[in-house]
């Protein structure tokens, strides 16, 4: 009998059907839109870590005849050493030995490999300085230009492309997830705002009887609050299929640019703070409202 | 200020947009444990006054004191705690309709933060004594009018006001359940409770002599108790 009952007449709010709804949809995207963006850093971060601190410059050997004319590949290699060493932000550029191509070889060809009977390419370890840009545009055609058979490693240069592809859509993310959350407060507040015009004359007596303003801003934030979350749980609940179908298919790429696409367990708790986050903010945004409204009236 | 004085008016004016005023220079002052009657024709202006009285408005020109704090100049956070010190029928009831009798009756107490056990205890009791007994739960669609009346009443006795503003309380009543429901305001002002009833009942008012505040075109004229309407009066 005495059960603690709304003193608003929620119930007959026309507009607020629609609130849990639209909390559904905005959970839903900023959810997908964050794994989205832990997933491209995640991605980001390893491409960063290959491609800073060492390149790698390959020389193939010249041929002649069908011989290897080894004097004028060693003119060559010494042409690319000198033109990496000359290179501004290159600290070392050294030539593999034998004995370390014998070992990047060792998995596939096993332990008796002729180096000399193969037309191996000569590879050269360049290590660059920390917090250094080496311009690998520039490095590629100075090589060119004096040892034509010296060459970049090429995919470096694309992932370089695609580290700022990722970084621009890392951004388009973070403004799309600034959207959601102002659509979100926006919608709350018109709810709010349309609530406290149909609701005037319950406020008055409310106000009559002695309500301070937080007494009433207390019932919104919790009829807001419970209204998100009847939107919010669902929202993520349907999202959570989707992310577990990407992360099994980024766990089978093993080795690709998506193995480091699944999500850790500090992913998780983050996409599942995204619901009690829409909770929160509709809860706070409905009680900010009512205050800032009812401080207009007597 | 008189500290005996609950409500004082100086000179006060009041005006609904760019029309006329409907108060005009009211003045006087409500002792502490003082019962009146309001009066007046039909827009005269009563409920204009009794809204100024529990805060629903503001005067355009003039004074108003309640408890000794002046309206206009109190800070807005502070106006709530005098307003729990005003009990208020409306001649419209303004009961929540979705609301049950026990949780109407029970919103001053809930608002002033009352233990729920204690909420319960008070709200039955005084429910049983106006007669709703066996209405606790009914919400007010299902009351009758004066049922609703009594529900409006309790409401604005539970919190034990200090100042009881009645906008026509005993309008939707026979003369018997109109007698019954003065002695109830006349037993809580002995009490100490400050009583103004606005009513058109005459026989009301003579079988009950308070002084009575009398409003005509927007001006206010107080007769002693006793003494006979049309005789002069203390402005």
């Amino acid at each position: 009998m005495f059960r603690r009952p709304s003193d608003l007449p929620f119930s007959k709010d026309g507009l607020s059907w629609f609130l849990p709804w639209m909390v559904m949809l905005m959970v839903f995207f900023a959810t997908l839109t964050t794994a989205g963006t832990l997933s491209l850093n995640a991605m980001l971060a390893r491409w960063s870590r290959s491609i800073s601190g060492s390149l790698t410059v390959q020389v193939l050997p010249i041929e002649e005849n069908g011989k290897i004319n080894r004097k004028k590949t060693q003119l060559e290699i010494d042409e690319a050493l000198s033109v990496l060493r000359k290179t501004a932000g290159v600290s070392s550029a050294n030539l593999l030995t034998d004995r370390q191509m014998k070992d990047l070889l060792k998995p596939w060809l096993g332990d008796s490999v002729l180096l000399d009977d193969l037309p191996l390419p000569a590879l050269i370890d360049v290590q660059l300085l920390p917090d250094t840009e080496v311009d690998l545009e520039i490095l590629k055609t100075l090589l060119k230009k004096s040892a034509p058979n010296a060459s970049l490693d090429v995919h470096k240069l694309w992932l370089g492309k695609l580290i700022k592809l990722t970084q621009r859509l890392d951004l388009l993310a973070s403004s799309l997830l600034m959207l959601v959350i102002a659509t979100t407060s926006i919608i709350v507040i018109y709810v709010t705002c349309s609530s406290l015009a149909v609701h005037r004359p319950v406020i008055e007596l409310l106000h009559q009887t002695g309500a301070h303003d937080a007494y009433i801003a207390r019932q919104y934030a919790l009829r807001m609050g419970t209204l998100a979350a009847i939107g919010a749980v669902p929202g993520f609940c349907l999202v959570l299929p989707i992310l577990f179908m990407l992360s099994s298919i980024a766990r089978e790429i093993e080795g690709g640019l998506l193995s480091e696409a699944r999500f850790d367990w500090t992913a998780w708790v983050l996409l599942g703070s995204i619901p009690a986050a829409a909770i929160a903010l509709a809860t706070l945004t409905a009680y900010w409202t009512v205050q800032k409204t009812l401080r207009r009236m007597l | 200020m008189t500290p005996q004085n609950i409500v004082e008016f100086d000179t006060v004016g009041l005006r609904y947009g760019q029309g006329t005023e409907v108060l005009r220079d009211v003045t006087f002052a409500l002792p502490a444990g003082s019962f009146h009657f309001l009066t007046g024709e039909s827009g005269a202006g009563k409920t204009s006054l009794l809204s100024l009285l529990y805060l629903a408005r503001a005067q355009t020109r003039g004074h108003i004191k309640l408890f000794g704090r002046p309206t206009l100049t109190t800070p807005r956070d502070e106006l709530p705690e005098i307003r729990r010190k005003i009990g208020v029928v409306f001649q419209d009831f303004r009961l929540l309709d979705h609301l049950s009798a026990i949780d109407n009756v029970a919103l001053p107490l809930r608002i002033a933060g009352f233990p729920e056990d204690e909420i319960k205890k008070r709200v039955t009791e005084l429910l049983i004594w106006v007669g709703l007994g066996s209405h606790l739960n009914a919400k007010p669609p299902t009351l009758s009018g004066g049922q609703k009346q009594s529900v409006a009443i309790a409401r604005a006795v539970i919190n034990r006001p200090q100042l009881l503003v009645a906008d026509e309380p005993t309008g939707n009543m026979d003369d018997r359940s109109a007698a019954r429901l003065l002695r109830l305001f006349v037993e809580l002002n002995r009490r100490g409770t400050t009583v103004v009833i606005a009513t058109h009942n005459e026989s009301l008012i003579r079988a009950f002599p308070f002084p009575r505040m009398h409003l005509s075109g927007g001006r206010l004229a107080i007769y002693p108790a006793g003494m006979q309407f049309g005789d002069d009066a203390h402005v």
